[in-house]
């Protein structure tokens, strides 16, 4: 064995090099440079093709809104249960005329259907009809500026819409932060991208042109993990009010637009996997909900709760506690028809 | 509050500015410094500032009496004191519950027994503070430094908030002396400094807390692994805990250096280590040398033959196991190490250090191995758990070790060419003397890299906990 001799020393040390302020400020213009472009191609590709699902269902969903330029009879608002679960050719079968499914995600509350309507009457001219479906948990929830920052309107419109969402500072920074500087806001949705590139393009989004989203395959491991969970909430939420201000406000909106415009608003339950709808607690807060709704409708004669019973599902049929595959949409859409069709006052134009 | 946290930000910003304010007088940015540190420390635990406050106290009192007297004999009461006093909080706070519930097992050979169990919160950084607070009042009462006159200037070099909660654990003679003196930022200075920050968030929140990712499934349900899957796990744990706590030291140094400090070197390229001793002179060096200066040698060192000698490394080694965390399986790492040592030292397989040779590849591959290895023991829970890991370990793979595999590797990578960069050039500082059309670049592209894969919820530093 020839051994080199370079001697090592032992492990090595560290040498201060010399610096100037020039060099320092050089490095941290190139990086800065190099993290306002990658933010801007970033701004640039998520606007043409966002990569979170929900983003995108929201800005789909507004995009269908604003090329609307007559009015439908039946418009379907509300969140991601609808958008799975409404299926607008059967409710235009069944109640006739036409329909569109503009359901978007829950974090937007109730507020943005009552911000979709206003939009929408004032382009497209009022609906004959108007169907909400949210989830349960979605009533008593406050504003989320995530969301928010993805609807596609001037920043500050939640300023100028019915209800207005007065937001905070951090709050409002949160807002621009998420439209301007997705490396930050969006870096999971972009880490994913980079990770998985041909994956996270090739994720499914099956909309059909009246709005309705396709889910195809069912989870029902999911279903029974987010039912559990949900069942915690609802013992951890006890005591709290089942709808929020925010949602409150929105459906005071409404309820003024269904007058000024003389059409009828009809609030549905979401569908909901029968295992958690079994949960005598859960059936609890579900009542509390019912009669908070039943007290706003009894003082607005344009707004009518439907009635019972709440459709369930097999674990078979669902991806969540509350989001139906196509299969259990259909047949949620039939009874949802039907409830409508029974509830319906002859309509006064 | 975290080094890789929001709160920790905004509190640095404003405490520099604070300090940058303050560059006139050294004597006012050491009141704020000691100001930022016991609200660093009391932000998460405001009760155990009494803990920190109380033993440096002591300390200081013990110090100053020691220097006060010749009589060799009150001289060494008074270290007893302060070492009885800092173990004592050391060993009920850390060790009450471990030693407890292993007497009682003992003592269960003969019958049931319910240990005594108290629900005792660890303060963080516990065994960092002491360790510096008690190796102060052993170079007094060995004359290897003067005992400090000013309570306030103590106060700051026990609490510095950089390294107060993981180290490196500071000797007197060094950190103190700069606490003393006035402090010039230099240019250079800064420059490592920023450089150390980002380098070690990077090797944080990307590095550590990815591989941590792919780590911590395997290790917490180890039983549905087997074959390749547990050597990528290990591997991804000993990527994880270098990074972790590497990238926690180079913050804190990076930090020190912005403060116009120096801070001791902790981690000198350990997995490029050729023998078990070399491996210790780069990793951790903070506490391997303390417990070289405070243990090993008083125990006798290398001075008294050879069986003493692996005796007292077999010590060492345990204890420095047992300073990690109350738990068996860190006594047991501890002890693999000492047996690695002392295996090295009989079969003379020592490398010597200033001797570069064409086996030296081998050689580091072969102790990068056993220091994996090693990595099992420190992050298993339980002794089966060690069998386990080490027993079912293989080239058998799943439908997702490929996956994990280039993962751990993309991961790794940026490690692994920045550190080849570091040992070819033998300088740890090497990045930040590059052409600066070669730095930026990779400056920017750590940079990106944290807003991109950095993960953002805030983990907890591994060493936290010790």
């Amino acid at each position: 064995m020839s051994d080199d001799t370079t001697p090592i020393a032992g492990p090595p040390g560290e040498r201060v090099p010399p610096a100037s302020l020039r060099r320092i400020l050089l490095t941290g213009a190139v990086m800065l440079l190099a993290a306002i472009a990658v933010d801007a191609a970033a701004v640039a590709g998520l606007d043409r093709h966002p990569l979170n699902h929900g983003y995108r269902v929201i800005r789909t969903k507004w995009a269908l809104l604003l090329e609307q330029r007559a009015p439908v009879d039946t418009l379907i608002l509300g969140d991601s249960t609808g958008n799975q679960g409404v299926v607008p050719d059967i409710v235009s079968a069944r109640l006739g005329g036409s329909a569109l499914n503009l359901c978007t995600v829950g974090d937007l509350l109730a507020v943005n259907d009552a911000w979709m309507l206003s939009s929408y009457v004032r382009d497209a001219g009022p609906p004959r009809r108007v169907v909400l479906v949210h989830a349960f948990d979605v009533w008593g929830r406050g504003p989320n500026p995530d969301a928010i920052a993805q609807v596609p309107l001037p920043a500050g419109f939640w300023n100028e819409y019915d209800p207005r969402i007065p937001l905070t500072g951090w709050e409002y920074a949160r807002v621009l932060l998420d439209r301007y500087v997705p490396i930050y806001s969006q870096d999971q949705t972009l880490s994913r991208f980079f990770r998985q590139p041909r994956r996270t393009l090739a994720r499914g989004f099956d909309m059909d042109a009246h709005g309705f989203l396709r889910a195809h395959k069912a989870l029902p491991e999911e279903v029974l993990k987010d039912s559990a969970f949900q069942i915690a909430e609802v013992e951890r939420e006890k005591g709290e009010s089942p709808l929020s201000k925010e949602n409150l406000a929105a459906l005071e909106v409404l309820a003024r637009l269904a007058d000024a415009h003389r059409f009828e608003i009809y609030i549905s339950d979401s569908p909901l996997y029968e295992g958690l709808y079994a949960e005598p607690g859960f059936q609890r807060r579900l009542t509390a909900l019912h009669d908070a709704l039943a007290q706003f409708a009894a003082a607005h004669p344009r707004v009518h709760v439907l009635p019972g019973p709440v459709r369930t599902f097999p674990a078979g049929q669902m991806t969540t506690v509350d989001h139906l595959i196509e299969e259990g949409a259909r047949s949620f859409t039939e009874s949802l028809a039907e409830k409508i069709a029974q509830t319906s006052t002859p309509v006064q134009r | 509050m975290t080094f890789n946290s929001f709160a920790f930000i905004v509190f640095f910003l404003i405490v520099y500015a604070g300090y940058l304010l303050l560059r006139g007088s050294h004597r006012a940015q050491n009141r704020l410094l000691l100001a930022a540190s016991l609200f660093f420390y009391g932000y998460w635990n405001w009760r155990f500032l009494f803990l920190l406050l109380g033993t440096a106290c002591i300390d200081f009192a013990v110090a100053r009496a020691m220097e006060k007297t010749p009589d060799p004999v009150r001289r060494r009461l008074l270290v007893t004191v302060s070492i009885v006093a800092n173990l004592s909080v050391l060993g009920f706070f850390k060790y009450f519950n471990f030693f407890a519930e292993s007497f009682a097992d003992v003592l269960g050979l003969f019958g049931q027994v319910h240990p005594l169990m108290l629900r005792i919160v660890l303060p963080i950084g516990i065994s960092f503070y002491t360790f510096q607070a008690m190796g102060y009042t052993i170079d007094v009462y060995r004359r290897v430094t003067r005992a400090e006159k000013n309570l306030l200037d103590f106060l700051v070099f026990v609490s510095f908030f950089p390294q107060l909660v993981a180290g490196p654990i500071s000797r007197s003679n060094k950190l103190l002396t700069q606490v003393k003196a006035p402090r010039i930022i230099r240019m250079g200075q800064v420059d490592a400094g920023l450089w150390l920050l980002l380098w070690g968030y990077f090797k944080k929140v990307v590095i550590a807390d990815n591989a941590a990712l792919i780590a911590k499934p395997i290790f917490d349900d180890y039983t549905a692994y087997h074959g390749l899957d547990i050597v990528i796990g290990a591997l991804a744990f000993t990527v994880q805990i270098y990074c972790d706590f590497s990238g926690y030291t180079d913050i804190a140094r990076g930090l020190a250096k912005l403060l116009g400090f120096d801070l001791m070197l902790n981690f000198r390229l350990p997995y490029f280590a050729r023998d078990p001793g070399d491996f210790w002179t780069r990793w951790h060096v903070s506490l391997s040398s303390w417990i070289r200066d405070y243990l090993y040698v008083p125990l006798g060192g290398n001075r008294r033959g050879p069986v003493r000698t692996y005796v007292n490394l077999a010590v060492t080694m345990l204890l420095a196991g047992l300073w990690h965390g109350a738990a068996w399986n860190y006594v047991l790492w501890g002890g693999y190490h000492g047996a690695l040592l002392i295996l090295y030292r009989a079969m003379g397989w020592n490398a010597d250090p200033a001797v570069r040779t064409r086996w030296d590849p081998l050689r580091i591959a072969v102790m990068f191995v056993l220091v994996v290895i090693g990595w099992v023991f420190f992050a298993s829970r339980s002794v089966g758990q060690i069998v386990y890991m080490l027993t079912h370990a293989g080239l058998a793979t799943s439908s997702e070790s490929s996956e994990r595999l280039l993962w751990l590797a993309i991961f790794t990578a940026p490690l692994v060419l920045v550190q080849l960069y570091q040992h070819r050039r033998r300088d740890l500082l090497a990045p930040v003397g590059l052409p600066l059309a070669a730095r930026a670049p990779i400056y920017a592209a750590l940079f990106l890299g944290l807003f991109l894969f950095g993960v953002r919820r805030s983990i907890e530093f591994i060493y936290f906990q010790f």
